[in-house]
This record gives structure tokens, C-alpha cells and sequence, in this order.
């Protein structure tokens, strides 16, 4: 019999299995709780029982990349789809032709035969589709943001402290090696103390969509209306936020910030340009942009550091104290105690104090990551199959994921915020009636 | 200029450091040497370095180098002897490197000199740049100070480029350096350095097509790093940054004319 190897995030396993090796699995839990859920010793357990059957809600280009990723996770089993729009429910359908097909979610979360739901429905449904279904018995599996509005984000953390069920929000990064991977990195004081944070999304496109009919515009183009939309805060901010409270294990405090339509003055209403910054209680602040009429920047999440700096989007790190001075540090800490080694000293011509001039380090052996950051669906292999796959196993399970839904809650919030500081031109302090008990503030 | 020293007496060890020279940093190690020879040749070293920086800068106005190019073009110029001895060994290492090396950057017949010494810039254009030539010219005579100062274990890190060992590491037999792959960090190659000079030129992620073909005017975007180790560190410094844009044909021609120098290229 041919054993069953292939799997889509089988490199987060071993990944996960070296590390637990390695640093006796301490470290690794400590950085990320959240994969105690899905070692490879527990995917092995359940091995010969029955597959996790799921169903996706909102077959447009997210839905249907998580229907690829479906097919390569051997225990799951997709068994039902559902869209109001009817191309996107047959392009679907011709993915995954034995799949039954729904037009209403509600007939769907009726269906016996259903363990977990993925829901990838525009923002505005996310809320109301989690807590219906959370209600129906059904594991669920949700797009990142939590929700459309901050009332509603309390709503579904609400339910999820009081149901038995699972629920996931797609926080991909959190199970993206190479964050992971940094985020012991930075924990183990190699950039220091962490002394400030800068994030930036920047793409040069409209964000919309060709619509074949008027009538379907904000249907089909619902992120550019803020009744389905939180704009670029929800779309792009909220994974960005997420690791920069993942990393200082805290929350700010206070948020302000501005934006507006720049460029792209075709009748939206979400802005095309923000900046918001998010300060901490103890003074460290996050620098957070977006701009989608100008890709110079790209996207980049600089943790910085009082030694050195990590930007988790590319993996790499680079240190305040450069490799010529360590060099010499090395040998005369040679000299003083009896050792003949090699120093990493030559190289091309150092010039000192320009960004230019700090060498950067892979954060995972084998190089650096491409991830420009300027696909709409997703990039391969940047976790989204492997958080999807520890769903797939927690629905056989039960067994819930540490934090996940804790640090969506917070990252979407903080959006939310961002927002309300941006259209009312004020500086907001974190409401305190929004406040849950994970991390300090 | 700001220094910073510390010598250690057990191990009669002397460490010196000037954070910014010639645009990087200048890094002095010996071993053996009693602690007033060490800094009194390290006062030497700095002083030198100062006078070199203050002549040959083309980003101060007030250097030699920038009245010069200032006066875009000269006729029958007189100039410091050392600036005299500089442009000569540069002019013989244009011919030794058939152009490549080239501190005019491809005007290199515009420009002539007497036999006294006087220099003629024909062209407006042609601007004088010695940052291929500068640190290893230092490095030279960094050499001839700390061997008449009768050091035997030395080692001078001038920017990462331009490496100087003299003698051996007090426990081994001779200096060991390494040379990471700038694009991702992992060792390319490591050097046993005794009595020679290593330089190294080439691309970096963040520093790019600084060096340009005399001839076709074109950066040189390779991913590419040229080491080149030598008894002569100006011979290294030059090569290293000649090779950098030679052809096949032209590197086995200029190899052969620098018979004691050790090449090698990485393609990253
Ligand atoms: N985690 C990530 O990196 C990532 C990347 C891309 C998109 N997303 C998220 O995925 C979600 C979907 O984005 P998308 O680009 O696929 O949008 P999309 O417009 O392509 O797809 C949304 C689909 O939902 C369907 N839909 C709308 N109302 C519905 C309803 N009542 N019932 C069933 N289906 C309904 C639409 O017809 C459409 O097919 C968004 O929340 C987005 O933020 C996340």
C-alpha cells in the first residue's frame, strides 16, 4: 500500500518536528501555541479515522485558491459549495465536480453531512455567516478580517468563548515558517529589544475588478464600498498589524492617522492611501502604510530592533553591529583566548551607516522569500495551506487553536480603529469594553 | 580624526579603529608589539590616512583632487609629488590592465605628463578618480610602516576590500578570513593569508554598479565577486576591481602580467 506522504503544508510539519527536536519543543510553543494543534504526532493519530468534510461559502478567487489547497491536504474531503453568484459557484463546481452545490448558506449549515465550513465570502458576511454556523454545530473557518465592524468582532469572540466548536481566522502568517522562524529569532534577543515597528503595503493597481453587467458592481467590487469593506485597514493591514503584536506581546493603547482617496477617484469610498500609527502603553510605536498608486515600497514588516532589524515579509535580518566590526571583535576575542579561526571579514567595500550598507541574513537556511506582496488571491506556500490544514484536522479533533482567534480579534480591531482615527481625525485610546483577556495592553 | 585604541599587556595586544576614512572604516590589529611602538605607528597610520583622505576625496571641495577636476582641464599643471607618484602608478596600471583600471574613466589619452612631472588635461570633461586606487595605496604604505616598526603578527581590515596580514595569528600559522556570499550570508571561500594582501570587489544587494567599464561606460550589475590575493596590496586593490569587468580573454592576459597574484571569481 503506498503511504500517504503528499501534503500541501508537509513542510510546516517537518519544520515543526526539527524545531520540537531541536529546542525540545519549549521554544517553539512559547513563539507559536497555536501549532500544539497540528504536530505531526497528532495529524498521525488520526490517520485511519474519517476525513474532515468541509464546505466552501464564497467561491470567488479566495474560495476557489483554498479549493486547490483542499485537494492537496489528505484529510480533508470537500463536499458541498455555495455562492449566490452563479459563474463563480460553477467555476467552482468544475474544480471539484462531486461537490454538492448551495445558493443559500443557511440550506448549507443544514446539511448533516458537513463537519466544517470555509467561509470567503466579502468582509460584511463574515460575522454573520461564523456565528450562524457556529450556531449550526459546524467547525468554521474564516477569512481574515474578523468582521465589518467592531460590535461584531465582540459578537464573534463572544460565541467562541461559549461554543465547543473550532473556528480559525486566516491569519496565514501565523503559520508561515519563515515568521515563525523570526519571531524566535527576535525572541531569542537577536535583534534586541524591540524598539519600534514599520509596515507598509504598497502596490500600483486600482483594486477592482471587471465587472461584466453595472448592476454587479458593488458585488463584484465590494472592497472599494465600505458597507462590505474596511478598505485597505481590514484587507491588508490586518495580517501586517497581527505580527507586530505577535512580536511585542501587546496591544497599543492608542491609535491616530489620516488617508484619503489619492489617485484613484473612480466613485469608491475606501481610501486608496493611509497611515496610521499605533502606540504601545510603554511608548513604542507601529508605522503603518498603505498606498496602492505607488509599488516603490512593496511590502515590508520591520520589526526594529535595538541590534539589528528582522522584516518578517522578505525573512531576512539585518544587524545594527555589521559583520566588519564583529569580524575584528572575533579575532581579537581569538587572541585573548588561544582559538586560530576564520573571520567572516572580506567582502566587497563596507560603507558605514547607510541602509545600503547592512548585509542581510536569511531568517530560514536557503535564501530569501519573493513575496512581493501584489497578488490579490495569495502567494503559494505562505502558510494559508498550512493554517487551512490544521482547520481540516482540528474538525476531525476538536481540538481548538491556541490564540488564533484572539490574535485576529485584536489585529481586526485595531483596523477597525485605524479607520474611525482616520475619518474623524482623531486619536483614539482602545475602548475598554473591547478589551479580552489575552496579552497586556 | 576620531580613534578609538586599547592595548592589552599579557598578550601585548593592540587593537586601533578609525570609524570613517576614505568613505569606511580602518581597523588595525598586532600582536607582540610593545604598547608605545604599537601607537606610535598607529598615530603614523592615522595621519597618513587623514592626508591621503583630505587629497584624494572628490566629495571635499578643498581636496586637491577637486581643485583640479574643478579647473576641467590644465595646462602644464604643477602638482604634489605624492599626487604625481599616485597618477604615475595609476597610468602604469592602465597600461598593465589594457584600460580597464582607469582613473579617467575611459579619457585616459586625454591626459599627460612631463617629464618634470607637469600635468596636461586636454578635455573639459575628463575628471580625475582615484577611489580604485586610494585604499590600496594606503594599505601599502600602512605595510611599510608597521614592518619598519618591526611588527610580526599584524592584521589591517580596511573596509572588508582591502585586507593586510602580516606575519601569522599568535596561535596559527597564518591569518584566516572568510568571504560570505553578500546576497544571503553563507561562506563562498576562506583565505590562509600570510605576508599578502586579499581585496575584494564586487556587488552587494544594497550597493550596486558602482564599478563602470572605461570603455563603454556601462555599470557592471553582475552578481559577481572578483578576490584577488597578493604580496602587493595595491597590485591586489587594482586587480580585484579590473578583473571585476574583464572578459575571458583579458582576465588570462592580465592574470599573466601579475604573475604572483592569486585569482578567483565567484558568480553568486
Ligand atoms: N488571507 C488572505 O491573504 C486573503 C487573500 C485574499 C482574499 N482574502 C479574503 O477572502 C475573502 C474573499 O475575497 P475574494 O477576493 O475571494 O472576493 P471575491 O469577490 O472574489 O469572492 C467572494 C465571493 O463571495 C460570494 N458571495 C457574496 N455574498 C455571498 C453570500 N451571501 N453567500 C454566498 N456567497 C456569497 C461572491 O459571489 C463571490 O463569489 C475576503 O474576506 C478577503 O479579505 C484573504
Amino acid at each position: 500500500m503506498k503511504e500517504e506522504t503528499q501534503g500541501v503544508d508537509l513542510g510546516l510539519r517537518k519544520f515543526i518536528k526539527e524545531l520540537g527536536f531541536i529546542t525540545g519543543g519549549t521554544s517553539l510553543l512559547a513563539t507559536a501555541p497555536w501549532l500544539s494543534s497540528c504536530t505531526p504526532e497528532k495529524l498521525e493519530e488520526i490517520k485511519s479515522e474519517k476525513k474532515a468534510r468541509v464546505a466552501v461559502i464564497g467561491t470567488g478567487s479566495r474560495g476557489q485558491y483554498h479549493i486547490h489547497n483542499l485537494k492537496n491536504i489528505p484529510h480533508a474531503e470537500l463536499v458541498a459549495l455555495c455562492d449566490i453568484y452563479q459563474p463563480n459557484l460553477e467555476t467552482a463546481l468544475a474544480l471539484c465536480p462531486g461537490a454538492k452545490t448551495y445558493t443559500d448558506y443557511r440550506r448549507l449549515l443544514e446539511d448533516k453531512d458537513i463537519d466544517g465550513v470555509i467561509i470567503t465570502t466579502p468582509l460584511h458576511l463574515h460575522a454573520p455567516i461564523t456565528l450562524d454556523a457556529l450556531s449550526a454545530g459546524k467547525h468554521v473557518f474564516c477569512e481574515k478580517a474578523m468582521a465589518r465592524t467592531i460590535e461584531e468582532c465582540r459578537a464573534v469572540y463572544d460565541a467562541y468563548t461559549k461554543t465547543d466548536k473550532v473556528l480559525y481566522f486566516c491569519m496565514q502568517r501565523m503559520y508561515d515558517e519563515k515568521y515563525i522562524k523570526a519571531m524566535q529569532l527576535i525572541g531569542a534577543g537577536l535583534i534586541g529589544d524591540i524598539v519600534g515597528m514599520r509596515c507598509h503595503w504598497f502596490r500600483n493597481a486600482d483594486w477592482r475588478r471587471p465587472v461584466p453587467s453595472p448592476e454587479l458592481e458593488r458585488h463584484i467590487n465590494w472592497r472599494l464600498y465600505k458597507e462590505y469593506s474596511g478598505g485597505l485597514m481590514t484587507e491588508l493591514g490586518t495580517h501586517q498589524i497581527e505580527v507586530c503584536n505577535w512580536a511585542t506581546h501587546m496591544i497599543p493603547t492608542t491609535i491616530c492617522g489620516q488617508g484619503g482617496i489619492v489617485h484613484w477617484k473612480d466613485g469608491r469610498e475606501v481610501y486608496d492611501s493611509v497611515n496610521v500609527s499605533y502606540r504601545y502603553s510603554d511608548g513604542r510605536i507601529i508605522t503603518y502604510e498603505s498606498l496602492i498608486s505607488n509599488k516603490f515600497n512593496g511590502m515590508e514588516e520591520q520589526i526594529l530592533g535595538s541590534k539589528g532589524t528582522i522584516d518578517l515579509a522578505k525573512g531576512v535580518y539585518y544587524l545594527e553591529e555589521d559583520n566588519m566590526i564583529s569580524g575584528m571583535r572575533q579575532l581579537l576575542d581569538q587572541v585573548k583566548t588561544g582559538v586560530f579561526a576564520a573571520i567572516p571579514t572580506a567582502g566587497p567595500s563596507w560603507k558605514p551607516e547607510l541602509k545600503s550598507a547592512y548585509v542581510p541574513h536569511p531568517v530560514v537556511e536557503g535564501g530569501f522569500s519573493v513575496v512581493g506582496g501584489e497578488s490579490m488571491i495569495g502567494a503559494a506556500q505562505d502558510g494559508s495551506d498550512a493554517i487551512l490544514s490544521a482547520f481540516c484536522q482540528s474538525c476531525i479533533t476538536g481540538e481548538k487553536a491556541k490564540d488564533v482567534v484572539e490574535e485576529a480579534y485584536y489585529s481586526t480591531v485595531l483596523c477597525l480603529l485605524g479607520n474611525t482615527a482616520m475619518e474623524e481625525n482623531r486619536v483614539i485610546t482602545f475602548p475598554e469594553e473591547y478589551k479580552i483577556p489575552y496579552m497586556k495592553f | 580624526m576620531q580613534t578609538e585604541t586599547e592595548y592589552i599587556r599579557e598578550q601585548r595586544l593592540f587593537h586601533g579603529m578609525v570609524p570613517r576614512v576614505m568613505g569606511t572604516k580602518l581597523e588595525l590589529m598586532t600582536v607582540g608589539t610593545e604598547e608605545d611602538v604599537a601607537r606610535n605607528t598607529w598615530n603614523e597610520i592615522c595621519a597618513d590616512a587623514e592626508r591621503l583622505d583630505s587629497m584624494l576625496n572628490r566629495f571635499s571641495p578643498e581636496s586637491e583632487i577637486s581643485k583640479i577636476n574643478a579647473m576641467h582641464g590644465c595646462d602644464r599643471l604643477k602638482i604634489s609629488s605624492e599626487l604625481l607618484d599616485i597618477l604615475r602608478l595609476s597610468i602604469d596600471y592602465w597600461y598593465r590592465t589594457e584600460g580597464l583600471f582607469d582613473i579617467t574613466r575611459g579619457r585616459m589619452t586625454e591626459l599627460s605628463l612631463t617629464d618634470e612631472g607637469l600635468l596636461t588635461i586636454s578635455s573639459p570633461e575628463l575628471t580625475l578618480d582615484f577611489g580604485g586606487i586610494a585604499k590600496g595605496y594606503l594599505q601599502a604604505r600602512t605595510e611599510a610602516k608597521l614592518r619598519r616598526s618591526g611588527a610580526e603578527c599584524a592584521f589591517v581590515d580596511f573596509g572588508n576590500s582591502a585586507i593586510l596580514a602580516i606575519g601569522h595569528h599568535p596561535f596559527g600559522d597564518s591569518w584566516r578570513v572568510s568571504l560570505p556570499n553578500p546576497y544571503n550570508g553563507a561562506i563562498l571561500d576562506e583565505f590562509q593569508i600570510r605576508d599578502r594582501a586579499l581585496s575584494t570587489s564586487g556587488n552587494t544587494p544594497g550597493y550596486t554598479g558602482h564599478i563602470v567599464h572605461p570603455l563603454t561606460g556601462k555599470a557592471n550589475v553582475e552578481r559577481k565577486i572578483v578576490s584577488v590575493t597578493d604580496r602587493s596590496a595595491l597590485d591586489a586593490e587594482v586587480l580585484s576591481t579590473a578583473l571585476m569587468i574583464a572578459d575571458e580573454g583579458q582576465r588570462l592576459r592580465i592574470g599573466r602580467s601579475f604573475p604572483a597574484a592569486q585569482i578567483k571569481t565567484y558568480h553568486l
